[in-house]
């Protein structure tokens, strides 16, 4: 699947860039999807993430508080952002440090799971941004793609489209 | 390296779920949420607690020690009042705002007969105060 990442302009601000997967073939991004997929029947849970996503773009950067961490295999990153036991969605995103996030996909978070891989929509989506994450780090070790220190919040540079099968 | 420009992206549907019209004053009080948990946060690490020795000396889980760092906790006083005893900085007055005094407006009227000042009621009730002596300008 052919997709390239995309710097989310309204979430993005002076403590942290925001990111999606921008999907050729959909022309929507994994966070516009997983939008899209909510908004109707868990539209305060929606705004409530939008939101808290502004503000780390915004106000207080991507503080590892602010994510259950260890979502995906051991040290690439891939997290999801807290959601609490009452809540109905899990969103995942990939954090590197406090200034750069990739959001993801998600979905409903059914109550009765005990492990992602109960549920097969979330674990698509998880699988997928594992994925990304591989790949990413193949690109950053060919030196195609890197993290742009001397902007401020940093930003990813170089090639920035990739090609995920899982 | 190849370098490509760095595409930036606008969702129309962020925009809308943006400008929902409760949203300045909704994004006001996440953003207090999630500043407040960076406080914490950071004045734990500046003492070397973790969130398992904030648990500890509270009394609570480290579960929910997690959940109050989140950002999604709305917290009552009294759980500031307990935190703050341990962390050691004042969280309730959030000293990002500095407290302003309050001012006094007084009434005064002065009677010669006994050369005393006398101001209004409501300072003198907060301070104690019944009359205010006045040196006489012969005594000066």
């Amino acid at each position: 699947m052919k997709c390239s990442l995309v710097k989310l302009d309204q979430l993005s601000g002076d403590m942290a860039t925001i990111y999606s997967l921008f999907i050729e073939e959909d022309q929507t991004t994994l966070f516009e999807n997983f939008l899209n997929e909510n908004k109707t029947k868990y539209f305060k849970e929606v705004k409530d993430i939008v939101t808290r996503l502004k503000v780390i773009g915004n106000d207080t950067g991507a503080r590892e508080q602010f994510f259950k961490l260890n979502e995906g295999n051991i040290g690439d990153g891939v997290c999801a952002l807290y959601d609490t036991d009452k809540s109905n969605l899990r969103l995942y995103c990939v954090r590197f440090g406090m200034a750069l996030v990739v959001v993801g996909g998600g979905g409903f978070k059914p109550k009765s799971i005990r492990a992602l891989q109960d549920d097969p929509k979330l674990t698509y989506e998880n699988l997928f941004l594992r994925e990304f994450v591989k790949e990413l780090m193949i690109k950053m070790k060919d030196k195609d793609i890197r993290i742009n220190y001397s902007m401020d919040p940093e930003e990813f540079d170089g090639d920035l489209e990739f090609n995920i099968n899982i | 390296m190849t370098k490509k420009k760095n595409k930036t992206y606008n969702s129309p549907l962020i925009d809308s779920i943006l400008e929902d019209d409760s949203n300045s004053t909704e994004y006001d009080l996440v953003k207090n949420r999630m500043l407040l948990a960076s406080r914490i946060k950071k004045q734990m690490s500046k003492l070397g607690l973790t969130n398992l020795d904030l648990a500890k000396e509270l009394g609570r889980s480290p579960s929910l020690i997690s959940k109050w760092l989140s950002g999604t906790h709305n917290f009552t006083a009294n759980t500031l009042f307990e935190i703050q005893r341990v962390i050691k900085i004042d969280l309730i007055n959030n000293c990002e705002e500095k407290l302003v005094k309050p001012r006094y407006e007084l009434n005064i009227s002065f009677s010669k007969e006994d050369e005393t000042i006398s101001v209004s009621p409501n300072y003198m009730t907060q301070n104690n105060l019944n009359k205010l002596p006045v040196k006489s300008r012969y005594e000066c």
